[in-house]
């Protein structure tokens, strides 16, 4: 077994910029340790390889006026004088008209790296010149302040002993230095220790892998490198289990109205394509980053992303965002469930104001021919907007806060949004099923839930008994509504409309393959026995396809054969695939007779 | 940099009974012009204001310039320091005028040079920085309020100690501060849980009204046993000994959402108060009465209210959204004063002691 770790006698002091040169010797000499994501020459290594080239290529290529663009080429070393032209172009942009915060910090960064020694000095001062008169926001999200301290992190590391006024916030290399690893270090700790609060985000992902990419790929302290590298493995992992075909499936902190209904087209897809290849190409700048680091995942991770020859079930337990009021938890946690099979995913977690705006918190979605297409997928939701809600996590005034978010999220107080947190939705999910309670207060904005069903089904029908059953194609579908409704036709989908304030769903989902017709899943879902109450709190009472029995209540306890759901016990991560305890600070990968530990409290690799 | 907005007139000789006609887009207005005072400032203390945000966007490529700025006559004022940190609140050492702080999304900022430059002297376990204070009687002490708690610096700023710890974790929520201007040590705190108070410089905090979302806290420059407080849903609040009991306003105020509170430096008696939807009241009688005033303005959300150093009695108001407005006629009528399209989250005069 080989074990990739930093030993203390590697670890950076505070002197730690005076000792670059003595550390770029050691990294040369032959006891240096093995960087475990630096690639092994092996078919899959040569397979991502060709695939990085590609999106390289691609980049370099590309006439657009971006950073990302000038650093393809420098990274090419190709048509160096386009890219000068590009950097000249955008510092000049910059310094008349500055903008971008953290979106300007992180592709900047890269610029410069990959120019270092191919830009001109005069133009490579220009741009170093941009960070002392630009003074970019840190941003309110997780996202944004792991862009902006990965970015801190390493143009201080570039210059590592200029005084504060050469710096926009006054701080020396040094001050912004240690800042910036004291962030990131504090945020990769509460990453593997109680999960993100940004979690599972199709859009955001590649947010967190590209300052990881940049730390992996530039960051000279060796720990932070092999850190860099750990984590980006955990986020890759903790996609890999939960993705089908590229698409980020179950639920999500946050997910924009654009890509909720087409899974593929987001951000994560890219490094699905990057690194396992199980999905159309989708090039992304953020891939690029990663790309143009060399980093190399294990190939076990490709294995656990494409190998669906098995039903499983995977949980995850991820913390809400930092909450500032109206809570007794700082960070409340956050359950969430996957059940992939070899044609459907359908994941959850439990419902309220886990993320504000843009939650996602539950999803039935199957395998389609051309994963381009989109609008495979079934949930419900109550569109909710408040100032309440908004003020729980941001520090503005909460009458004030509804119109600011929709300034820049459109959506976000719409009545017919197709993302949202509700502090009155309560979901439970066993395996292939899945019960969503609502007990909505009267004189909320809004007072109907809405249920989507995309036209592309083959089947969506109303049965006698009360059942809706679609049929997907590989994947069927039975839902049972506990509140009237109505149908509602829009552009490429069915809203089940139901203006009902106790309200919820028994969903069971099923391989077509494994019932002998759809009437045949049809007949067995009316066999099932199924009750429900909206008089006073929503409850239901269902057996499942497979004789399970489920029980929940709205505020009550959700149980299966009679015992209660075990909330308290729920690993950070567990499943067939990827397994942590809270607080653990390892990760386990296990992929049939392989085994892989990451041990984040040294850090290792084993 | 200055920046002169759509209405950049040179300050009037002779403003009286001038009918001034402005345009903010979406709508045309005229306001009276009718008192007699000066455009410019004839006070040493300048007005300068903490814009949070400017044409609507918070972070990326969209959001403009917004920050701190001093008006410097009719609709013109000067940039200072960075342009787009979510700018929540201001103060300033009034034995060093050159010295002044700034609450913002991204910390503490510090200028020792009157605004030329600026440090960010917080590092990243201290955001969301919603107000700041300085302990007169002890000008290198600060204390701020965050959305994570209250903080203090005992050396102008170089190193932060949290101070709450009494308080119960979750309710910490801490909008607004103010140190007491003669008694050392006295600091008055607002947030989503009551108003807290410290008589021991901030080793030891606690809620002297609880269940209480307080918005503003500011303290009478003529009477400084005089406290006002702004609050959510429940008006404005006044304390007559220091800060130690309150109690609220009645009448027409007692269920608005108060975001500023200002008591006139010449007149106790004279309060102005603003927040969600109110336009602008004013009380002449110490905050028995309050008379509402709402026509002239483009939207009626104000965060920023004061009244002028300068002995004049100017009500200036700081609108959410449509920038800075005054009035010389106890409100009847408002002037334009610039900064367009701006969220104006607090007003400071700043000038030596």
């Amino acid at each position: 077994m080989k074990t990739y770790m930093i030993t203390n006698t590697m670890k950076p002091s505070l002197l730690y910029t005076l000792l670059l040169a003595t550390f770029s010797l050691w990294a040369c000499s032959p006891s240096a340790p093995l960087d475990p994501y630096a690639g092994d020459g092996s078919a899959y290594d040569q397979e991502v390889t060709t695939r990085a080239d590609s999106l390289i290529r691609f980049y370099a290529e590309n006439p657009g006026l971006g950073q990302l663009q000038a650093a393809a080429r420098y990274h090419l070393n190709v048509d160096l004088e386009r890219a000068n032209e590009i950097m000249d172009s955008l510092a000049m942009r910059q310094e008349t008209d500055p903008s971008g915060d953290m979106f300007w910090m992180y592709p900047q960064t890269v610029a410069m790296f990959e120019g270092r020694g191919k830009m001109p000095e005069a133009l490579m001062a220009r741009q170093r010149n941009l960070w002392k008169i630009y003074p970019p926001y840190r941003g309110d999200t997780e996202n944004h302040w792991a862009m902006f301290y990965a970015s801190m992190y390493l143009m201080t590391q570039m210059y590592p002993n200029d005084p504060g006024s050469e710096w926009y916030n006054g701080r020396s290399s040094q001050e912004n230095f240690e800042e910036a690893r004291d962030y990131l270090l504090h945020w990769m700790d509460l990453t593997v220790t109680r999960g993100q609060g940004e979690f599972d985000s199709p859009g955001y992902y590649s947010f967190y892998m590209a300052p990881l990419s940049m730390l992996y790929g530039y960051a000279e302290d060796p720990e932070m490198k092999l850190r860099a590298g750990m984590m980006m493995e955990y986020l890759l992992a903790d996609f890999a289990a939960e993705q089908l075909d590229g698409m980020y499936l179950g639920a999500h902190s946050r997910v924009y109205p654009h890509t909720v209904h087409n899974q593929w087209s987001d951000n994560s897809t890219a490094f699905a394509w990057l690194f396992w290849g199980n999905t159309p190409s989708l090039f992304r700048g953020e891939s690029l980053i990663t790309a143009m680091t060399g980093y190399r995942p294990p190939q076990m991770l490709k294995s656990i992303a494409t190998d669906r020859s098995e039903s499983y079930v995977h949980l995850e337990r991820k913390r809400t965002r930092h909450r500032i009021r109206y809570s007794d938890e700082k960070n409340l946690p956050v359950y969430k469930t996957m059940y992939m099979t070899p044609d459907y995913g359908i994941g959850s977690m439990q419902g309220g104001l886990l993320q504000p705006i843009q939650q996602q918190t539950w999803d039935f979605t199957w395998r389609i021919p051309d994963v381009r297409e989109g609008f495979n997928m079934i949930y419900s939701l109550h569109p909710y907007s408040s100032g309440f809600e908004l003020a729980m996590y941001f520090p503005e005034e909460p009458k004030l806060l509804t119109d600011a978010v929709v300034k820049s999220k459109g959506t976000y107080d719409s009545a017919d949004k197709w993302t949202s947190a509700s502090p009155f939705e309560q979901v439970m999910q066993h395996k292939d099923a899945l019960i969503a309670l609502y007990d909505i207060e009267a004189g909320s904005r809004f007072e109907h839930v809405s249920g989507f069903f995309p036209k592309s089904l083959l089947v969506r029908e109303v049965d006698a008994s009360g059942w809706i059953f679609a049929n997907a194609g590989p994947a069927f579908l039975a839902w049972y509504p506990m509140a009237p409704y109505e149908w509602q036709e829009e552009e490429k989908n069915w809203r089940l409309h139901s203006p009902h304030l106790k309200n919820g769903a028994v969903v069971q989902v099923a391989r077509a393959s494994d019932h002998a017709s759809f009437e045949a899943f049809k007949d067995a879902i009316r066999a099932l026995s199924i009750t429900t109450s909206v008089e006073g709190k929503p409850s239901a009472q269902f057996t499942t396809l497979a004789g399970d029995v489920l029980g929940f209540s709205y505020d009550g306890t959700a149980t299966v054969n009679g015992k209660p759901v075990d909330y308290a016990s729920w690993p950070l991560y567990g499943g067939p695939f990827v397994n942590a305890a809270v607080d653990s600070r390892e990760l386990i990968l296990t992929y049939k007779d392989q085994r892989r530990r990451l041990d984040f409290s040294k850090p290792a690799v084993e | 940099m200055v920046i002169s907005s759509f209405m950049h007139t040179h300050p009037s000789p002779h403003p009286a009974k001038i009918w001034k006609r402005f345009l903010i887009p979406g709508f045309m207005a005229l306001i009276a012009l009718s008192s007699g005072s000066s455009h410019a400032q004839s006070s040493d203390h300048k007005l300068h204001v903490a814009v949070l945000q400017t044409n609507n966007f918070v972070v990326g490529p969209g959001a403009q310039p917004s920050g701190f700025f001093r008006w410097e006559g009719d609709t013109t004022w000067t940039h200072m320091g960075w342009k787009k940190s979510r700018h929540n609140g201001i103060s300033f050492n009034p034995d060093a005028p050159q010295t002044m702080f700034l609450a913002c999304g991204n910390g503490v900022f510090r200028t020792l040079d009157g605004g030329k430059t600026f440090k960010i002297v917080t590092s990243w376990n201290i955001t969301e920085v919603q107000d700041v204070t300085i302990d007169t009687k002890s000008p290198t002490t600060l204390h701020i309020a965050t959305a994570y708690g209250i903080f203090r610096s005992t050396d102008n700023g170089d190193t932060w100690q949290e101070t709450n710890s009494q308080i119960p974790a979750m309710k910490r929520f801490a909008q607004t501060i103010h140190a007491d201007y003669q008694k050392g040590g006295h600091v008055i705190a607002g947030g989503e849980y009551g108003i807290l108070r410290t008589t021991d410089g901030g080793n030891t905090w606690g809620f002297v009204v609880p269940d209480l979302a307080v918005r503003d806290i500011q303290q009478s420059r003529s009477n400084p046993e005089l406290w006002l407080a702004g609050t959510e849903d429940k008006g404005v609040w006044i304390s007559r000994d220091s800060g130690a009991t309150w109690t609220p306003a009645t009448g027409n105020i007692a269920k608005e959402t108060i975001y500023a509170v200002a008591v006139d430096p010449q007149n106790p008696q004279r309060m102005v108060a603003a927040g969600y939807n109110t336009g602008v009241y004013l009380s002449t009688n110490g905050g028995t009465t309050w008379t509402q005033h709402k026509n002239g303005f483009p939207g009626l959300n104000f965060h920023g209210i004061i009244i002028d150093m300068n002995g004049s009695g100017r009500i200036w108001a700081g609108n959410v959204g449509h920038g800075v407005f005054y009035s010389d006629n106890d409100g009847r009528s408002w002037i334009y004063a610039g900064l367009k399209g701006s969220e104006i989250w607090d007003m400071e005069m700043i000038g030596a002691r």
